[in-house]
């Protein structure tokens, strides 16, 4: 009885607010459209804090950045949105408008073809997508097995396992794409650094030199982190440490 | 043992086999110990056979030497798994003369051909003019009787040129034992030791002193300044045997400092694309493609090989205009070896060249380099590439190879969206429990098909016979439950048809006979035959006659029925115990 009443309570609660934060959202669109920009951050913001988010809110919260000339915070609420949502084709555009004004020119080094192929796959569909196919790809497994079994004519059989094989391999292919994706929408592993200036360090360590001065939303590759320090690879190949502080993870 | 013993038994057959039966490659070859030699001196001389086995060697006409000893052998060794046989015939000469003396080929039958050695010359110079023969002690004493010596194939060379500085052990004394002292050290030089080198004593003459010579150590030794270098000198510490005592003699001796002039590079007649590499080069290329769109890269490689320093040698500049092909710095991979005695190696570059615009271009990769032996700077070039670039789709552009697209910063960003459904964020359907549940439901599908199976053959081999006897008492009861109806109704020939039935119907299952078969005394004998008791035999005989008399006659007694439905209830569990259960095989 007592948990009934608590998940009842868990409900209303949280149905309250999801009202709530749309009224916030609301009332943040009206800021931006009055050009009361800053208001508009902070309403956006306390949404998130909600643990409430969209693609919309990150998309608007990106563009309220911009108006106020944050680029680097832009440019990292433009990708929020396109992580939870890639085909979010507004939130493409401005972050491309966004990247074209950028200080920095980071000559992106040429990608191993093969990587590149299996990289445009993965982003083809959804993790979801991806599961349910794999999900098809074991049920072909089973029905081939299962025919396999169960048939006696011996080119019903040979078709049934073949088949099978097929199934295997496929739903092997399709959990590895799918599992890929569902790490890459939950973490992409790229941060966006969002403070105005910021010195690349060659040791995570203030003191230690700096390599090369960056500016506020260059993208960066996650590769490991230090208490409180992450290692990073430009689109260059170039490698240093900046502090979490300097950076915005895309994750989740 | 005797296992041991046959196991070493086959090994010797397989070891000893093969070279006899397999002949590879037969070599004839003729060494010597000694390039110089004095007369009267001892200079040994081998013939050497192997990979064969040979008859009717022949050697050749010492002219100039007298024999003083010969003897041969044979030996075995195995390398790499591979077993060769070898014959040595061992001489062991003394020059009659001075000048440069032949020692001719000799000759050796293997099947069918004979094989050669090349001649040697050994050139033989007069003994020293010292007659007198000195004491160990005294050579000892004089510094000449052991001796180290720093040997340089060049004194006079340029700025980072290789060198080959052999240390080497001179001797005209028996030295027991001998170890370097200190560790050498080349300022001002990048040196690299060499490890594999012809360590064999040779035979040297000096100032008409035969000596037995070994190179205790050498070094490649690149000099990194210009002006007077000295190449250090090594200690040696040896013990050397004095005759007729049996304890040795301690010695230690050091190498002179050696001086060389090092040059800078000459100035006249030096390459615009000379980056420092010194030594004897040559070079490959090789190109990916030569017909490609501006949306793609080229790759090419360089490929460096050569005698000399090979950290020196730097990535070629392409000859490329620059405003049409981006040419990334290209990775580089360094491999050095030593061989021959000296250190070169190999240097790979590959190279990723982006083309901006269409057009057709050509090139040809070139490489300079100093090469100190000829004392010239030389280039060399590979095939010359002629690249035809397309006009691509410009795709890179978004991903921002190139500078800033004006139009892209230029334009206008979209507006706000105001529609949306806010949510907390999820993990998403892949790897949520739904998902793994629902990838369960194949293989839970392939269980219940396995199940099916399994069932199907289980059924297929199940004896019918023995289900039956199985499930004889069962159907029985069933029947006599059916009868227990008509008794508490009252109707005697249902009653009495039912028990008829159950009865007939238990003997048949039980003893597996066809209807045919059914009758009182085939029962009789059949259950007497399967040791039931005979007084059960009686009482279902006796049972079964009363069901057919009250059949035929129409008896509705309710106490006598009540009886017989009592007694058939017992007989049957009666003659199910006798009878025993038969367990169930599967």
């Amino acid at each position: 009885m007592r948990i009934l009443a608590t998940i009842v309570l868990i409900i209303v609660f949280s149905v309250a607010n999801a009202q709530d934060g749309a009224t916030l959202f609301q009332q943040a669109n009206e800021a931006f459209s009055s050009k009361k920009y800053k208001d508009a951050i902070t309403k956006y913001e306390a949404v998130i804090s909600k643990g409430l988010v969209s693609d919309a809110l990150y998309y608007n919260l990106g563009n309220a950045y911009y108006k106020v000339n944050q680029p680097g915070k832009a440019i990292y609420n433009f990708e929020m949105a396109l992580l939870y949502n890639p085909s979010n084709k507004d939130a493409k555009f401005n972050l491309e408008t966004a990247n074209a004004k950028l200080t920095d020119e980071i000559a992106v080094l040429p990608v191993f073809f093969l990587t590149r192929w299996w990289k445009g796959l993965r982003s083809m569909f959804s993790s979801t997508i991806w599961g349910v196919l794999a999900l098809l790809g074991l049920w072909l497994f089973a029905a081939g097995v299962a025919g396999w079994l169960l048939y006696t004519d011996r080119n019903k059989k040979k078709r049934a396992f073949l088949g099978a094989m097929v199934g295997l391999t496929l739903s092997v292919l399709l959990l590895t794409l799918a599992f890929q994706r569902w790490s890459e929408e939950l973490d992409s592993g790229y941060a966006i650094i969002i403070e105005p200036i910021r010195p690349l360090h060659s040791a995570p360590d203030a003191e230690s030199a700096e390599v090369l001065t960056l500016h506020e939303g260059t993208k960066v590759q996650l590769l490991g982190d230090l208490s409180g320090w992450h290692k990073i690879r430009l689109v260059n190949g170039e490698q240093g440490w900046l502090p979490e502080a300097s950076l915005g993870r895309i994750k989740r | 043992m005797r296992i041991i013993v046959s196991i070493l038994t086959c090994l010797l057959v397989f070891t000893l086999g093969n070279p006899l039966q397999a002949q590879g490659k037969a070599t004839f070859v003729a060494t010597c110990d000694s390039k110089q030699a004095t007369v009267g001196s001892d200079v040994t001389v081998e013939f050497t056979l192997s990979g064969a086995k040979g008859v009717g060697f022949k050697p050749p006409e010492f002219r100039n030497f007298d024999v003083v000893r010969k003897s041969n052998g044979s030996a075995f060794s195995i390398i790499n798994g591979a077993a060769t046989q070898s014959m040595t015939y061992t001489y062991i000469l003394s020059p009659k003369k001075t000048g440069r003396l032949r020692i001719p080929a000799a000759r050796i039958k293997v099947g069918k051909n004979t094989l050669k050695t090349t001649p040697i010359y050994v050139t033989v110079v007069k003994a020293s003019t010292n007659k007198k023969q000195q004491s160990v002690t005294q050579l000892l004493d004089s510094g000449k009787g052991l001796f180290v010596k720093a040997v340089l194939d060049t004194v006079n060379t340029y700025l980072g040129q290789q060198i080959i500085v052999d240390y080497k052990l001179f001797t005209q004394v028996g030295v027991s034992r001998y170890n370097p002292t200190n560790k050498l050290d080349f300022p001002g030089f990048y040196a690299q030791d060499i490890q594999r080198y012809n360590n064999n004593i040779i035979g040297e003459v000096i100032d008409n002193v035969s000596y037995k010579t070994k190179v205790l150590h050498r070094a490649a030794l690149f000099p990194q300044r210009t002006g007077i270098m000295e190449i250090p000198s090594l200690r040696i510490a040896a013990t050397v045997q004095i005759p007729g005592t049996r304890r040795g003699r301690n010695v230690g001796v050091n190498s002179k400092v050696v001086k060389i002039n090092v040059k800078p590079l000459p100035e006249t007649g030096k390459p615009d694309d000379f980056t420092g590499a010194i030594g004897n080069y040559r070079m490959v290329s090789q190109i990916g493609n030569t017909t490609v769109t501006t949306d793609d890269a080229i790759t090419l490689r360089l490929e460096i090989t050569g005698a000399g320093d090979i950290k020196q040698v730097l990535a070629p500049k392409l000859d490329l205009p620059e405003d049409i092909f981006e040419i990334y710095d290209p990775t580089m991979k360094e491999s050095v070896s030593q061989a021959s005695g000296m250190v070169a190696g190999t240097k790979i570059f590959d190279y990723t060249i982006l083309p901006r615009k269409p057009g057709n271009y050509s090139f040809a990769p070139s490489f300079s380099f100093f090469n100190p032996d000829s004392v010239r700077y030389i280039t060399v070039t590979s095939n010359r590439y002629s690249i035809d670039v397309g006009m691509g789709s410009n795709k890179r552009a978004t991903q921002g190879v190139q500078p800033v697209d004006e139009d892209l910063a230029n334009r206008d960003m979209r507006l706000l969206q105001l529609e949306t459904k806010l949510k907390k964020p999820s993990r998403g359907f892949f790897a949520s429990i739904p998902f793994w549940l629902l990838s369960l439901l194949p293989f839970l599908f392939l269980g219940g098909v396995f199940f099916k199976k399994q069932e199907q053959i289980k059924a297929s081999n199940i004896d019918v016979d023995l289900l039956k006897r199985q499930r004889a008492e069962q159907e029985a009861l069933k029947q006599l439950s059916q009868a227990k109806t008509y008794l508490d109704k009252k109707e005697s020939k249902g009653f009495y048809h039912e028990i008829a039935q159950g009865l007939w119907g238990y003997v048949s299952d039980k003893l597996n006979l066809t209807v045919s078969d059914l009758s009182k005394e085939n029962i009789k004998e059949k259950l007497l035959s399967l040791e039931v008791n005979s007084t059960n035999v009686n009482r279902f005989v006796n049972l079964i006659n009363t069901t057919e008399m009250a059949l035929f006659a129409g008896m509705d007694n309710a106490e006598s029925m009540d009886a017989v439905y009592k007694d058939a209830a017992s007989l049957i569990t009666d003659i199910e115990q006798e009878l025993g259960k038969e367990e169930i095989e599967s």
